[in-house]
């Protein structure tokens, strides 16, 4: 932490992500599908691993809930959950 | 404890001491923020209450911040509930008053009001009367959370698709005080979609909210398709509550997630 190429980018995303993992909870969506990882830009087994790991928790939660509230006409929900 | 109120206020006018009062005014049987200036003006005074609880509440605050930018120098008085004195503190904390431009003018709110805001603290530590009533649990929180995380999603879903993107739980908020706003940014909320994609546009709200919403629930009243936005935030500053352990309009100091250091 504090190691940030963007000074405390680290330290107000860790504070924020903290907060958005329960607010999402609160409003019925799966904090599982909100996660933040520290990899760098050297790590890239990691970062596969990560996002493998990830696919496989959201393939097993199943469909995002607010892919039904989606309306057909409308190519991707624009919102910041996977 | 309306004379009570009255004589406090004609005191400080009469001294000098505040060039005006933000108050709410009663005329011709209807009640509103009024600017008094004048000890003859306030016979006109009211506290909000008639019959029950909270008949009339206005964001003060929001008009003095106004006044605030308009006349720098100047000294005003305000008409404070608990939660608007909760209010100030934080809107000192954000440079958006001064207090040495500001004197409170405190009222206590009834138990029946406290009780059903959920009110941590229904009365201001500036008050001209004693408390009258205790802090109250948020009941509408506890039951929201005791539902499940699917339950929830729909409960939430329905009452937020009901929304016309009228911008009144942000014009009545006193703590929305920006002046260029997110739920105006095309890229975000796109202009002239309605209703307002969910639940994107009610969550940029409540993030905006943390560390920052007093609990006033002002939002809830203004809101014509009663969605219950004011347990929404209630919950938001319960989480910077366990998280960071910090309560906008308690504590002295800037929000955690405001605060760029590593506490």
């Amino acid at each position: 932490m504090g190691d940030c190429h963007y000074l405390y980018g680290n330290v107000a995303t860790e504070k924020r992500i903290k907060f958005m993992k329960q607010l999402l909870e609160f409003v019925g969506i799966e904090g599982e599908r909100l996660r933040r990882k520290w990899v760098s830009s050297a790590e890239a087994p990691e970062f596969v691993e990560e996002i493998t790991d990830f696919v496989n928790t959201l393939k097993a939660l199943g469909p995002s809930p607010l892919k039904r509230e989606q309306k057909p006409d409308q190519p991707s929900a624009k919102v910041a959950v996977a | 404890m309306i004379e009570k109120v009255i004589e406090r206020v004609k005191e400080l006018l009469e001294g000098g001491e505040i060039k005006g009062f933000v108050g709410l005014c009663n005329k011709n049987g209807h009640t509103a923020p009024y600017l008094f200036t004048e000890v003859a003006e306030l016979d006109h005074l009211v506290v909000g209450d008639f019959q029950n609880p909270g008949d009339a509440r206005y964001p003060l605050n929001k008009l003095l911040i106004d006044l605030y930018r308009a006349y720098p120098e100047e000294k005003f008085g305000v008409l404070v509930r608990g939660c608007d004195e909760r209010g100030l503190n934080d809107l000192y904390v954000w440079n958006q008053l001064t207090p040495k431009n500001v004197v409170a003018v405190g009222i206590p709110c009834p138990q029946e009001l406290a009780d059903a805001c959920g009110c941590p603290k229904p009365y201001p530590d500036n008050s001209v009367a004693e408390p009258i009533a205790e802090g109250a649990e948020a009941q509408d929180l506890i039951r929201m959370e005791a539902l499940g995380v699917k339950e929830r999603f729909t409960q939430w879903m329905e009452v937020f698709s009901k929304c016309i993107k009228c911008y009144g739980c942000r014009d009545i908020c006193p703590m929305c005080f920006c002046k260029e706003c997110s739920l105006e940014l095309d890229e975000l909320i796109p202009r002239g979609e309605m209703p307002p994609e969910i639940p994107i546009f009610h969550l940029v709200r409540a993030v905006h909210m943390a560390g920052r919403c007093i609990d006033c629930g002002l939002c809830n009243e203004a809101c014509p398709v009663d969605i219950p936005l004011r347990t929404l935030y209630k919950k938001v500053g319960d989480i910077v509550y366990r998280k960071f352990n910090y309560r906008p309009g308690f504590d002295k100091g800037k929000s955690p997630l405001n605060v760029l250091e590593n506490k």
